[in-house]
């Protein structure tokens, strides 16, 4: 049979589209080469009688809008806003609020860079709808983008003018930059402003609860599901899309595809480069992504050590400071670990208490300026083990004693996350920080992207940087896209 | 009362006589400030340059420079890349030869190459609307053109890297953005700015006047003693002084002395500018915030060496009237960059170097050559003090310059290091560029980057181009601003 779609991935951005797909009317189907739905979103024992999700440990929040169309409730997932995150120098310490009121100047920042996000969301789920043909040139006369301003300064002068005090603004900093990479004093890097807070965003049961919820919910919609086979190229005959070959040779007929893969991933794997416009495939190898995420994961036999900082449940940034962010970004670019890398602790079983036994707990810590290359070779034992110790020696100095309490742990460096989840270089936020590459400027100059100059083929994955920072929106933009496009019969 | 002078201008630097030459041509009695004893400023020590590149060709026209002495030894220097491995690049304004030199590195460059310079030219070109002249009304529209605002969130090496593959071609080319790292936002429109000047008619070019730089000042001191503009040197100013509604009614001498003028135009930078004792208690509690804010950019140290034989390049033939590049990788600079904010000397120094005497024969003391070196970024202040890093500076130069001069530690018989802290405590100036680069400077309305909060103080120096660089421009729009404030009146 011919599907109206297929769409390539089963994580969140992929069971979102099937979903709003299917209760469209359309007949979907979802092609995941792993053995179940969740993509990053999942959650698996790495430790017996330990559990935590291995790629990250919350979500970035989802329009309430979207949540309601996609019947989330019903289905089990409840999202509930980020609390608070806390910075911890050896003799002192930093709360800021996340979401609700500003009671000073960086929660108000906190809070400006939420209203970036939720607009460019707008704005995108806004393009999506609007009926407009795909061209390479921009219109002239485009809106000023949301968070233009910051695409110039630098994070230092950003937090500066806002008057943030030095605390506050290492801690925002670190929280912008929590699992990435950026020089506060490069200009252009205070569009990591948006990032801050986008992330934190708790389910009850973990990410992989969410995953199962969209699953159900996709299912609920109609879409069919093939799992365990990897989809190898999208064929086109006469310009157009007529089906997605699998790794077995069968192929799945279909007119039109959504790829949750990123921008490089799609077009330079699908697609035999020659039969691509040279254009494009310039313009898509010249997009910047950058791997700069590691995840060590810490069963820990007992709690008690973890006591002495009090209940902690947002997280936690061991000594943030601009100019270590600054050499740490150097040596990322030149292939090198840091001294002292940004490490973010998130004390996840004190909010989810099922992921460990009754006694022990589990900890995770994402550091950040990871290069996916090292400039001597491999990604060997030896150096995932001194991703371990710095880890570990950070979490030692927030929670005397952790180290006397690990029982187990799990190292999870960028070569890792490209092979589990197939982001190039293990890039989570499917391309660099950049204005250029973010506000309406992505690789081809269209301010909305998940149209591409291949007709029939859609982008969902986090390549659309414009969302990178919310879930589910990249996938409902490309599902709408789609809709409106099949309106206008642009595929009879 | 009237005032013995209609305008006072503190510098007699490049920017500072070239205001006061329009100012005197307009028929105004102006008296141009200098703590030196001779006019010339940063140009006439070579702080900020040593070639021309971004001299504005309305300044030579209008001011009749060219009556007044100022010729070209070299018009047009090709920009040569100094590789460590011997294979330098050399670019021309000859398409063919530059590709089959870029071919060398890369054949995938090298057929990039002309539609890249083609693309790069004719936007630069368009770009001097917002650059060059004062007062052309589509300048703002530029500013929204999404190419532009492209260009104003790209970095040169994401540029760069987008066109080119080989590391060559790309530090060659980056190294011109040294204002800002190549990894900064707005270092792409550093390449475009300086692909939008002219020099002798051609754009993009780097010239060399015959004289050296000092002919420029020499021709700009006549064309300002001729318009009738008076030159009081080795007189420090002490103090701007307003009146109580912040207007400017003059300025005070450290002699004790004070000359009275409804208008002053200041060759420092902004922050220096209004950091003056009685403006500051005149400016608002907001204005001093964001004057305090600014902070200086990347710094350039001026080395000249002094070598009793002519130096000779090894490796591939270059032309020796050209200006050479070293810097291996945009990474360098980028390295050099974060060093520089972090107040060390880069491990390795990116620098720009030429050869005088071949330019221009004349300039020659007798049996001595010279090799110029501008190199940087470097940091304002560096760890341990500048007294203790200028040998320090000196003798990398020395060891990066040998692996390309053979035999220049042997021959070497002078070393001469003029540093940023030099520029700063010399010329009262915070640096030579008149303050940090950004997109934001960039891409300003040009009246914003001469106008002060205080009524009757104009910038006319490096601060008032949107790259401080010997231009005469910044002297040029602060008088276009000066006749537009009167014309007002």
């Amino acid at each position: 049979m011919r599907y109206d779609a297929a769409i390539i991935g089963a994580g969140a951005e992929g069971l979102a589209a099937a979903t709003i797909l299917g209760q469209a009317g359309l007949s979907v189907i979802v092609i995941e080469r792993g053995s179940q739905a969740g993509g990053r979103y999942s959650t698996r024992e790495f430790h017996p009688g330990f559990r935590a999700s291995p790629f990250v440990d919350d979500i970035a929040g989802i329009p309430p809008a979207l949540c309601w169309t996609l019947d989330l409730a019903r289905h089990g997932a409840i999202v509930a806003p980020p609390r608070r995150s806390s910075a911890c120098w050896p003799d002192r310490r930093h709360e800021l609020a996340l979401g609700g009121n500003a009671n000073d100047a960086a929660e108000a920042l906190l809070a400006t860079a939420a209203g970036h996000r939720d607009a460019i969301a707008a704005n995108v789920l806004a393009g999506a709808k609007a009926v407009t043909p795909f061209s390479l040139l921009r219109r002239r006369d485009h809106p000023a983008w949301p968070a233009e301003a910051w695409a110039t300064t630098t994070l230092d002068d950003a937090l500066a003018s806002a008057n943030v005090a030095p605390d506050a603004a290492a801690h925002l900093a670190a929280l912008a930059l929590s699992g990435g990479v950026g020089d506060p004093f490069l200009q252009g890097s205070a569009i990591h402003l948006l990032a801050a807070g986008a992330q934190g965003h708790r389910l009850a049961g973990g990410p992989g609860r969410l995953a199962q919820a969209l699953f159900d919910a996709a299912r609920a919609a109609g879409a069919e599901f093939s799992f365990g086979l990897e989809a190898s190229d999208i064929q086109r005959r006469d310009g157009r899309i007529v089906g997605v070959g699998l790794a077995d040779g069968t192929e799945i007929a279909t007119r039109s595809v959504i790829s949750t893969l990123d921008l490089k991933r799609t077009f330079l794997n699908f697609f035999s480069w020659s039969a691509l416009p040279k254009p494009l495939v310039q313009r898509v190898s010249a997009f910047r992504m950058a791997g700069s995420t590691a995840r060590v994961l810490f069963a820990l036999e007992d709690r008690s050590s973890l006591a002495a900082s009090g209940a902690v449940c947002g997280p936690i940034q061991p000594a943030p400071d601009l100019v270590r962010m600054k050499e740490a970004c150097q040596a990322w670019r030149a292939g090198v670990l840091a001294d002292a890398l940004p490490v973010t602790l998130n004390l996840v079983s004190s909010r989810d208490p099922s992921l460990a036994p009754p006694s022990g707990a589990v900890v995770t810590a994402t550091l950040g300026a990871i290069p996916f290359r090292l400039f001597d070779g491999a990604w060997t034992f030896e150096k995932r083990e001194l991703l371990r110790r710095r880890a570990l020696e950070a979490a030692e100095t927030i929670f005397p004693g952790f180290a006397q309490h690990v029982v187990g742990s799990d190292v999870i460096a960028p070569p890792d996350i490209e092979d589990a989840l197939g982001a190039t270089e293990g890039d989570l936020r499917g391309g660099e920080i950049a204005g250029d590459q973010m506000l309406g400027c992505g690789p081809w100059s269209e301010p909305v992207l998940p149209r591409t100059p291949i007709a029939g083929l859609y982008l969902a994955g986090s390549h659309l940087t414009a969302t990178a920072f919310a879930t589910c929106v990249a996938g409902a933009v490309a599902a709408n896209a789609l809709i409106a496009d099949r309106a206008r019969s642009r595929f009879p | 009362m009237s005032a013995p002078y209609d305008a006072i201008v503190i510098g007699a630097g490049v920017n500072g006589l070239a205001a006061a030459s329009y100012l005197a041509m307009a028929g105004k009695r102006v008296v141009v400030v200098d703590a030196q004893d001779k006019p010339g400023g940063l140009t006439a020590r070579g702080g900020a340059a040593h070639t021309l590149y971004a001299f504005d060709p309305s300044v030579i026209r209008e001011l009749k420079l060219a009556r007044r002495g100022l010729a070209f030894a070299v018009r047009d220097m090709a920009l040569v890349g100094l590789r460590a491995e011997g294979g330098h690049l050399v670019l021309t304004r000859d398409g063919y030869a530059t590709a089959r030199a870029i071919a060398v590195h890369s054949q995938a460059d090298a057929r990039a190459w002309a539609p890249f310079r083609r693309e790069w030219f004719a936007l630069a070109r368009e770009m001097r609307a917002l650059w060059w002249r004062a007062g052309l009304k589509n300048g703002e529209a530029l500013v929204h053109d999404p190419r532009v605002e492209h260009f104003a969130r790209m970095g040169a090496a994401a540029w760069l890297d987008s066109r080119f593959e080989s590391d060559a071609l790309k530090a060659t080319l980056g190294f011109d953005a040294h204002a800002l790292s190549p990894f900064a936002t707005g270092s792409a429109l550093l390449l475009l700015w300086r692909a939008a000047q002219e020099m002798c008619g051609l754009q993009g070019a780097c010239a060399f006047p015959r004289g050296g730089l000092q002919t420029v000042v020499d021709a700009l001191e006549d064309a300002a003693r001729a318009a009738g503009a008076e030159l009081r040197l080795r007189t420090l100013v002490a103090d701007i002084l307003v009146d109580r509604d912040a207007r400017v009614t003059g300025v005070a001498l450290a002699s004790g002395e004070t000359i009275a003028a409804p208008l002053v135009l200041s060759s420092l930078s902004r922050r220096r500018s209004l950091s003056y004792a009685s403006l500051r208690a005149a400016l608002g509690f907001g204005d001093v915030a964001e004057i305090e804010r600014e902070k200086p950019g990347a710094q350039m140290a001026h080395v000249t060496l002094a070598v009793d034989v002519e130096p000779v390049i090894a490796g591939s033939t270059v032309p020796v009237r050209g200006r050479f590049v070293v810097a291996e990788r945009l990474e360098s600079l980028a390295m050099a960059h974060a060093a520089a904010q972090t107040g060390r000397l880069p491990n390795e120094l990116t620098m720009e170097v030429t050869l005088p005497i071949a330019a221009d024969a004349t300039l020659a003391p007798a049996g001595r050559h010279l090799v110029s070196v501008l190199a940087g970024p470097l940091p304002m202040t560096v760890e341990g003090g500048w007294r203790e890093a200028k040998p320090l500076l000196a003798a990398k130069v020395i060891a990066a310059l040998s692996r390309h001069i053979p035999g220049l530690t042997k021959h070497l018989v002078g070393v001469e290091v003029l540093s940023p802290e030099d520029v700063r405590e010399d010329y009262d100036a915070d640096d030579a560029f008149g303050g940090g680069v950004d997109a934001a400077r960039l891409l300003a309305d040009w009246r914003t980057r001469v106008r002060t909060p205080v009524q009757g103080l104009i910038l006319c120096g490096a601060a008032a181009d949107p790259v401080g660089a010997v231009s005469g421009r910044g002297g040029r729009m602060a008088a276009c601003f000066a006749f537009e404030q009167d014309a007002k009146k």
